[in-house]
C-alpha cells in the first residue's frame, strides 16, 4: 500500500492525470477516504467512512463533496437499515468511479517506476 | 501545584523562542556598535563624553537603555510579523505584478464577519511567500498561486475569510501588542536589576519579550480560525490545516502561530456547537 508521503512525491511526478485533480487529490484525508472507497466492495455512506478513517462525519462529507465535483467519487442517496431499528435511513452511498480506479493505477505505475 | 506537563510546555515555548537565533544575531550586530562605546564608558569608569555628574550620566544611561529596548522590540517584533513577506513581495513585485482576483463568496463572507472590506485577493507566484497572509498596513490579502491552485474553491474561501478575521481584529491586536510590549519593557527592567554583563541581559530580555508576545499573537491565530471557520466552513478550513499538517516535517508552531494540530483540535470544536456566541468562542480559543 503507498503511504502519504510516498504517494505525495508520486502524485507530483505523475503526468498522467489532470493538474487538477493531482492536486485536489493531494490531501492526507481524501487519500484514506479514497483508499477506503477503493478497497470497499460496496458503496459506503459517510458515517461508515468516517469511521474507517477515524475522521469527523462533517469533515469526510466536505471532502467527499469536493471528490465528487472532480469526478473521482459518485455519490446517491439511498436506503440503508439503522442500528435496531426496521426503518430505513437516506444515506449519502458514496462509490468510486472509473476515474478513481485510473488515478490509482497511474499512482501504482509511477510508484513502482520511481522506485 | 506544577503539573509535569506544564514545564514540558515551558521548556517546549524557550525552545521555540531560541529558534529565533538568526534574529537575535542580527540585533546584536545592529546593537555592537552604540553598545560598545557604552560598555567603554562603563569598563573604564571614566566620565569622558559628558564630564556630567554620575548621577546625571546614570540617567542618561537608563533612558538610552529604554530606547535600545523600544528599538530591538521593535525590529523582533517586524521580523517576525510581515517584515520579510512585505520586502520580499515589494522586491518581487517590481518585477512580476501580482493577479488581482475576487473569490466568489467573498462578498457574502465579508459581510458575515462583520467588516467592510472590498478588495481583490492579490495572487502572486514569489517563491518566498508559501503561505497565505494580510499585510495589516495596506489591508491587503495575499495569496501564493502555488497554493491557491491545491485547493478547492471552498478551501480558498476559508483560508480568505481566516485572513479577513485578522483584519477585523487588526486594530484590538495592535493595541494588544502594545499593551504586551509596554509589560515586556517593564519586565525587562526589572530583570536589569539582577543581569550584570550587559549582553547576557540584552539576550535574555529578547527571549523574555518574545516569550510574552508569544500567546498574544497565537491567540490571534485561534481567534482568526474560528472566526474564518464560523463565516466559511469550518470543514474547509481543517482540511487545509491538516494539509500543511501532512506536508510540514516538524509540526510543532512558531512563535507566532500554533502547531496545525492544535489549531484543528480547537476548529473541531465548531462542529458540537452550530452558532457558539463571541464570548464562547474567546473563552474556547484563550487557555
Amino acid at each position: 500500500m503507498v503511504n502519504f508521503k510516498s504517494y505525495r512525491n508520486v502524485v507530483t511526478a505523475m503526468k498522467i492525470i489532470d493538474e487538477g485533480t493531482a492536486q485536489i487529490v493531494m490531501h492526507p484525508v481524501r487519500f484514506k477516504i479514497l483508499q477506503c472507497l477503493r478497497e470497499s466492495s460496496k458503496p459506503l455512506f459517510i458515517e461508515q467512512i468516517a469511521k474507517a478513517v477515524d475522521e469527523h462525519p462533517r469533515l469526510v462529507s466536505h471532502h467527499l463533496d469536493v471528490l465528487q465535483e472532480v469526478g473521482l467519487v459518485d455519490c446517491k442517496y439511498g436506503l440503508t437499515k439503522a442500528k435496531g431499528s426496521n426503518r430505513g435511513v437516506a444515506v449519502r452511498l458514496c462509490s468510486p468511479t472509473p476515474k478513481l480506479s485510473e488515478v490509482f493505477h497511474d499512482i501504482a505505475v509511477a510508484a513502482t517506476e520511481m522506485r | 501545584m506544577v503539573k509535569f506537563t506544564w514545564i514540558i510546555r515551558f521548556v517546549k515555548r524557550v525552545y521555540l523562542t531560541f529558534r529565533l537565533w538568526r534574529m537575535v544575531l542580527v540585533s546584536i550586530v545592529i546593537l555592537s556598535i552604540p553598545l560598545g562605546t557604552n560598555l567603554l564608558l562603563f569598563i573604564t569608569g571614566t566620565n569622558l563624553l559628558f564630564f556630567l555628574p554620575w548621577t546625571m550620566l546614570w540617567t542618561l544611561v537608563a533612558a538610552y537603555l529604554l530606547l535600545v529596548e523600544i528599538m530591538v522590540f521593535g525590529i523582533a517584533r517586524l521580523m517576525i510579523g510581515q517584515a520579510g513577506q512585505i520586502i520580499s513581495n515589494f522586491l518581487y513585485n517590481r518585477k512580476h505584478k501580482p493577479e488581482k482576483s475576487y473569490l466568489p463568496n467573498m462578498k457574502e463572507i465579508v459581510k458575515k464577519i462583520g467588516i467592510k472590506y472590498d478588495k481583490p485577493i492579490c495572487i502572486t507566484s514569489n517563491p518566498s511567500i508559501t503561505s497565505p497572509f494580510t499585510n495589516l498596513f495596506s489591508g491587503e490579502i495575499w495569496f501564493p498561486r502555488s497554493l491557491m491552485k491545491k485547493f478547492h474553491r471552498t478551501e480558498n474561501e476559508a483560508i480568505f475569510g481566516h485572513e479577513v478575521a485578522h483584519i477585523k481584529y487588526g486594530r484590538r491586536s495592535v493595541g494588544e501588542l502594545l499593551a504586551v510590549t509596554f509589560a515586556a519593557i517593564v519586565f525587562a527592567e526589572l530583570l536589569g536589576l539582577f543581569a550584570t554583563v550587559l549582553m547576557i541581559y540584552l539576550m535574555a530580555e529578547l527571549a523574555l519579550m518574545m516569550l510574552i508576545i508569544s500567546p498574544v499573537l497565537r491567540r490571534n491565530e485561534f481567534r482568526a480560525d474560528w472566526e474564518g471557520g464560523l463565516a466559511t466552513s469550518p470543514e474547509a478550513l481543517i482540511s487545509v490545516l491538516e494539509y500543511f499538517e501532512a506536508m510540514s516535517e516538524r509540526d510543532d508552531g512558531s512563535v507566532t502561530h500554533p502547531p496545525y494540530h492544535e489549531r484543528i483540535k480547537r476548529l473541531r470544536l465548531l462542529f458540537d456547537s452550530d452558532s457558539p456566541s463571541e464570548d464562547d468562542s474567546q473563552g474556547k480559543t484563550q487557555e
